[in-house]
């Protein structure tokens, strides 16, 4: 007997479907649009190198989606083809694409800044795959890209728009976090996405309108209504990829898309089992089910949590600290989002050496505390597996709180951390070093580049350690903090580099970035294939 | 239905019973969730705990283990109070949670291995015996098995350290019937081949036919029923009583559990008495129809 709801639609995808599914119509839309974005580069006229930059971009963004669709493919391994020859076959069309529009914004653009957004989104693009789609992250890096053109005519009006929409996204989700347990809210919280993701795209032609001092006008330009039709397009697709089709978490993209909206949908669901799902939970009560089968009877939940005594105070302090998911929901969005509002108001005073030295502390600050978000996060996961469950057995463990059992922790709490921090630090010491490029000087760059060295180096050091340690350990984790450590540590020398000796006949090296997430990538695509050989 | 009387044996810390419980009350808000539930299992007992859905069975389990603190009420496991366990009575203790969801990112084998050292007694050939078994994915991470092959790694994990004390919350749920099978094939060879006391907590009936050696329910949270199981069955009659008889009948007989009146003024009554006692005169005609109850027929007429 299956649990199968009835009037659910289980599509019949297997192998290299799930695959094809998932990733190829993100990717074969990116290179329609990387087609359009060619044809509209050679018939629209630009004025500046954003515009052309922007042209560029949006195939790229949605590429950053297919990236996205297919790493949670194989994240969540739904999808028994990684094995199969057409897999790699798909990564590598992928990455060429990738690569050639890489090459098409570098040489389109053909000055500095142009390398610096193409190496801006190839972090954002990196960025979004290591962290499995978290779309915090994506966000920022997307509006860094969409940003970064303007910002390189120095025309900040769009820096005020990128804190409030990240504010304002912070807020959705910290708000939808709270609020999450109802099936409407999920669908608000996708029309506020795509509100957002409208805000992200339309960005852009709002600021070429200021800059004629008409909105409108800078909307309905030829580059206004190409910008509004590939927004109108993403967003039915994104709309598309949000709406589950079928009442079983079959399709990867549909786990990409929980893992967009930050909501863990498959979490949630077998947190409260049929709870969440009446059209099942009718089945299983109107069902006559055979009591020596299993059947959708014996998965009525219990959905009340259990209290962890007061005499076990040390496992509740422990928790307590841990805290639930929720808090760390709004953890993670105050504290980026805190961090990056107060950054760039503190930027408003430019020039002003307080002012610099206050937002450079404020990073810092926000570096630190991200750093404890990672430990934390890496704890809860490696001791209670999800938060919240599995207490109960490990309590029973004999001395699981031993210095023997924490021993044995130790090195996959240690990779985990890495993992995480590795992550956070790349992005913040990007984020912060070209900020700091943009508003101040190249000084606080090349000690960005400095620290993400240092950062680096320290990773990779660790890493080794745990390598040599415990190999059974070093799975795709591992090689996730490898890699990261690796594009760590290129980023800060290259960067450093280029923005060194621009103008320099080599500085076109900048235009490899891709080849680096990329080989990561598919590095950490073989590795974890492997792993999951038996 | 009338309320049950259950005759239990009065518990009290004891450092020879495995699990000793007296008056364990238990809310969630206005809810008792567990009314003054006592209980005490033996050496070598193997105590099916029967209940239906939200009966209270993974609550009064928590509330033995020391998992959750009664609001009244305690607990006791070979006389140490739950809440107090030392790390010595944890390794004679094996527990399967309803859902076991610990240590999801690691494999099987990596979690028998992290786990083994903490158990003295640890039996490396029934782990063998096990995988060798097959039908579990050894490569994989525990949080992307099914939750079938979840439950028998949690089930691997709590036999392997040869526990005097075995606790199983609903351990067969996810359970396909050949691993089922499996299950209750390990714990009768555990429970016969060291002793091994074990609580089992169903409502799969035909489960505890098959193991249980004592069978206590668990309804809306009271305990209406604890003892032997072959006991159980002897003692409780259900009688067909036709309408002319049931006219003369008195409303409340000796022993009487449960009365439901038919359409046709028909009674059918549930009675609890002892074999060498008999039943009433007045049923003791060959108009009134006997059936022996079996595990199932009995649960549903108490809990039903």
């Amino acid at each position: 007997m299956t649990a199968v709801p009835r009037g659910a639609r289980v599509l019949p995808l297997r192998g290299v479907g799930v695959v094809l599914k998932a990733a190829t119509p993100w990717n074969l839309l990116a290179l329609v649009m990387l087609a359009a974005g060619i044809a509209a580069a050679t018939v629209l006229p630009f004025s500046s190198s954003s515009t052309a930059g922007i042209v560029a971009f949006l195939p790229l963004a949605l590429m950053l989606q297919g990236w996205m669709a297919l790493w949670q493919a194989v994240h969540h391994e739904h999808v028994p083809a990684v094995r199969s020859p057409l897999w790699i076959a798909l990564i590598m069309l992928l990455a060429c694409s990738h690569a050639s529009a890489a090459a098409l914004a570098f040489l389109g653009g053909g000055d500095v800044w142009m390398a610096v957004s193409v190496h801006t989104l190839c972090v954002a693009v990196f960025l979004g795959i290591m962290c499995s789609g978290q779309l915090l992250l994506w966000v920022v890096g997307a509006a860094i890209v969409y940003g970064i053109p303007s910002l390189a005519d120095r025309n900040t009006s769009l820096d005020p728009l990128i804190v409030l929409i990240i504010g304002t996204w912070n807020l959705s989700r910290a708000v939808i976090a709270l609020v999450r347990r109802e099936e409407w809210r999920r669908r608000m919280a996708m029309s506020l996405l795509l509100l957002l993701h409208a805000q992200l795209i339309l960005a852009p032609a709002w600021v070429d309108g200021l800059a004629s001092d008409s909105y409108l006008a800078g909307l309905w330009s030829g580059k206004g209504k190409f910008l509004l039709a590939m927004w109108t397009l993403g967003s039915l697709l994104l709309w598309h990829s949000l709406t589950p089709t079928s009442k079983e978490p079959v399709l990867p993209h549909l786990g990409w898309s929980e893992s967009l909206l930050g909501f863990r949908l498959n979490r949630f669901r077998a947190r409260h089992r049929l709870g969440s799902r009446p059209d099942l939970a009718h089945t299983a009560r109107s069902r006559k089910v055979d009591r020596d089968m299993t059947g959708p009877v014996d998965m009525v939940p219990n959905a009340r949590r259990p209290t962890v005594a007061p005499e076990r105070w040390r496992v509740a302090l422990l928790r307590k600290c841990l805290g639930p998911p929720i808090s760390a929901d709004l953890d993670r969005g105050t504290v980026l989002g805190g961090g990056i509002l107060m950054f760039a108001l503190l930027n408003s005073a430019q020039g002003d050496s307080i002012g610099s030295w206050l937002g450079v502390a404020s990073a810092f600050l926000l570096v630190l505390m991200l750093r404890l978000h990672g430990v934390q996060c890496a704890v809860r996961e490696v001791i209670f597996g999800e938060p919240g469950s599995g207490l109960a057995e490990i309590q029973l463990l004999p001395s699981w709180r031993s210095a023997e059992s924490l021993r044995r922790l130790l090195p996959t709490i240690a990779v985990r951390v890495i993992a995480r921090e590795t992550t956070y630090g790349v992005i913040l010491s990007q984020t912060v070093a070209l900020l700091s490029m943009f508003y101040w000087n190249l000084v606080f760059y090349v000690e960005f580049a400095v620290a993400v060295l240092s950062y680096g180096a320290m990773q990779a050091c660790l890493a080794l350690m745990l390598l040599a340690a415990d190999p059974s350990r070093m799975r795709a984790l591992h090689s996730f903090g490898l890699i990261s450590t690796a594009y760590s540590l290129a980023a800060g020398s290259v960067s450093h580099l280029m923005l060194s000796h621009a103008g320099a006949p080599w500085w076109w090296l900048a235009g490899l970035w891709p080849l680096l997430p990329m080989s990561g990538v598919v590095v950490l695509l073989i590795r974890t294939r492997r792993a999951a050989t038996p | 239905m009338k309320p049950v009387v259950v005759e239990h044996a009065i518990a009290s810390a004891d450092s020879k019973a495995p699990l000793v419980a007296a008056g364990l009350t238990r809310r969630y808000g206005q809810r008792e969730v567990l009314s003054n539930v006592t209980l005490r299992l033996e050496p070598g007992q193997v105590l099916g705990l029967l209940g239906r859905n939200g009966a209270g069975k993974t609550t009064l389990i928590q509330c033995l283990l020391g998992l959750c603190a009664p609001d009244e009420g305690e607990s006791w496991l070979w006389g140490t109070p739950s809440l107090a366990l030392t790390d010595g009575i944890k390794q004679r203790l094996g527990y399967v949670a309803q859902t076991p969801e610990a240590f999801g990112w690691m494999t099987i084998s990596e979690m028998l291995d992290f786990v083994a050292p903490f158990y003295p007694q640890w039996d490396h050939d029934y782990v063998r015996r096990v995988r060798e078994r097959g039908g579990i994915s050894v490569g994989k991470p525990l949080a992307k098995l099914s939750p079938g092959e979840r439950q028998q790694a949690a089930i691997i994990r709590a036999l392997a350290p040869r526990p005097d004390l075995l606790v199983l919350d609903e351990p067969a749920a996810a359970l396909d019937p050949v691993a089922r099978r499996a299950l209750l094939r390990d714990i009768a060879e555990h429970a016969a081949s060291w002793g091994c006391t074990v609580l089992y907590s169903t409502h799969i009936v035909s489960d505890l036919d098959r193991i249980a050696s004592h069978v206590a329910i668990l309804h809306h949270g009271k305990l209406l029923l604890h003892e032997e199981l072959d006991a159980l069955k002897e003692r409780h009659l259900r009688l067909h009583v036709p309408a002319a008889i049931a006219a003369g009948l008195e409303p409340s007989l000796s022993g009487e559990l449960s009365r439901h009146r038919l359409d046709d003024g028909a009674l059918r009554l549930l009675l609890l008495c002892a074999p060498e006692a008999g039943l009433p005169a007045a049923l003791d005609v060959p108009e009134v129809r006997r059936e022996t109850l079996t595990l199932d027929d009995l649960f549903v007429e108490v809990a039903g």
